[in-house]
This record gives C-alpha cells, sequence and structure tokens, in this order.
C-alpha cells in the first residue's frame, strides 16, 4: 500500500556488514563483483575526474599549486 | 556523460546540504590514494533526502544492500528516519552518511568545512576539514583507513607543524 507509510519499510542496519577482519564493507564487495569489467572501467574514469578536480582544488587551497612545467606548454 | 564530478554541481543546484568526507575530502587534502566511491555528510531530514534522490534520478540510485529492489525515488517509504544511506548508482557508490563518528553531524562538520573550488562549469562544494578528516578516520580506526591517517597526519605538520589533532575519548 503506497499510503501506508510502513507498509514497504525495511530495517536497514545504520553499518554496512563487516567481513571477520572488520575492514572490508561486504556490500561493496557485492556491489563491485556485480559490475562488468568495463563498467568498472567507465567507472573508475569517471572517478578520476572528481579525484583530480578535488587534488587540483586542495592545491588552490594551500597554495600549493606546482609551477608550471615549460615543457608541457 | 553523467559522473561524479558533474553531480557536484547539480547537488548544489538542487539545494542538497551536504559535505564530502572520505578518500575524496582526503585527496583534497593532498593525499594521494584512490578511492573509487564518493562519501558525503549530509543533513538527513527527509527533504533533504528527496531533494538528492531527485538529484539522482537519471542516474538509477538503489540500495546497495537491497540491489533487488526498484530504483530509489523520492517517495520511498525508507528515507524517513534512516541514519545512514549506502546507494550504488550507474556512475558508482555514494555513502550518504547522517554522522561522522568522533566529529559530529553535518551541523559541525559544515561550520569548519572549506570551499573546494573545483573549476569551470562545475563550481565549488564543502569538503570536510584536515583535522577532523584525522580525527574522523583515527576514530573508525580501520587497518585499511590508516595509511590516509598517516599520509594526513604528515602533510598537516609539514604545512602547520605540531602535533596531530587530539581525538575525543570515546564515550
Amino acid at each position: 500500500m503506497a499510503d501506508d507509510p510502513k507498509a514497504d519499510r525495511i530495517d536497514f542496519p545504520d553499518y554496512p556488514p563487516l567481513d571477520e577482519t572488520g575492514t572490508v564493507d561486504l556490500w561493496q564487495i557485492e556491489a563491485n563483483l556485480a559490475l562488468t569489467p568495463a563498467q568498472r572501467m567507465k567507472q573508475l574514469e569517471g572517478f578520476l575526474e572528481l579525484y583530480q578536480a578535488m587534488r587540483r582544488a586542495g592545491q588552490k587551497h594551500y597554495d600549493e599549486l606546482p609551477p608550471t612545467d615549460p615543457e608541457a606548454a | 556523460m553523467m559522473n561524479f564530478l558533474r553531480l557536484i554541481p547539480r547537488l548544489r543546484e538542487a539545494g542538497v546540504e551536504f559535505v564530502v568526507i572520505g578518500g575524496v575530502a582526503a585527496a583534497f587534502h593532498g593525499v594521494e590514494a584512490a578511492t573509487m566511491d564518493l562519501d558525503i555528510v549530509a543533513r538527513m531530514s527527509l527533504e533533504n533526502l528527496q531533494r538528492l534522490i531527485n538529484a539522482l534520478s537519471d542516474i538509477r540510485p538503489k540500495f546497495r544492500m537491497r540491489p533487488d529492489l526498484p530504483v530509489v525515488t523520492a517517495d520511498n517509504h525508507n528515507l524517513k528516519g534512516i541514519k545512514n544511506l549506502y546507494l550504488i548508482t550507474d556512475i558508482g557508490q555514494l555513502d550518504i552518511l547522517g554522522l561522522v563518528e568522533g566529529v559530529g553531524d553535518y551541523d559541525v562538520i559544515v561550520q569548519h568545512a572549506v570551499d573546494a573550488d573545483l573549476g569551470e562549469g562545475i563550481g565549488t562544494c564543502k569538503v570536510i576539514d584536515m583535522d577532523r578528516l584525522i580525527i574522523a578516520k583515527r576514530t573508525a580506526g580501520r587497518p585499511k583507513d590508516m595509511p590516509m591517517v598517516y599520509q594526513l597526519e604528515a602533510i598537516r605538520k609539514r604545512r602547520h607543524g605540531g602535533p596531530p589533532p587530539a581525538v575525543p575519548p570515546q564515550a
């Protein structure tokens, strides 16, 4: 019943279940293994764009931008 | 094509209240360690989560622990009162936390957050400050977090000198 707020409510745990070492998020493992290599690569490429933008933003914030490499110009 | 970088202005324009934490925040502060998911702390009000879910609609968010369930929509009953939201989407995994252990919730973290300028066409977003990120990772204390903690503390010492931030005792 869409009108009943409890109708399709699931008691999700607050934290994902971890393996016996207490470090590996088992949900994350399952999600990663469900992807094809092509999907993983596409996600990695997209993620690297965020990572690079964050690194540059951090370098600007901390005034640590490396000097321009004249050979790269 | 949508990716996590292009998601940032969309979340901001949708009025989602969030701060970037985790490995992406560590990259901002200088750590060289790539993670493959985006972690944010957000105000966990139903309204904010609905804005978030609406902003994600075309990348098909699903509960990571129940990928068999349909795509999560803003009227999903599980959003109300949820403490943390772990999603898989077409562009990768997105963890939305209501509380960062050892540090606090969105309201505490946003007060000390710094602005990350992600460049033309993207704009800015809030990132957890370095000291609170160190405290959060030290509090979590997982072996996988420790290389990041050591790097963050070494970078902090190089920039500012002095001892690392004190981690409050756990209740």
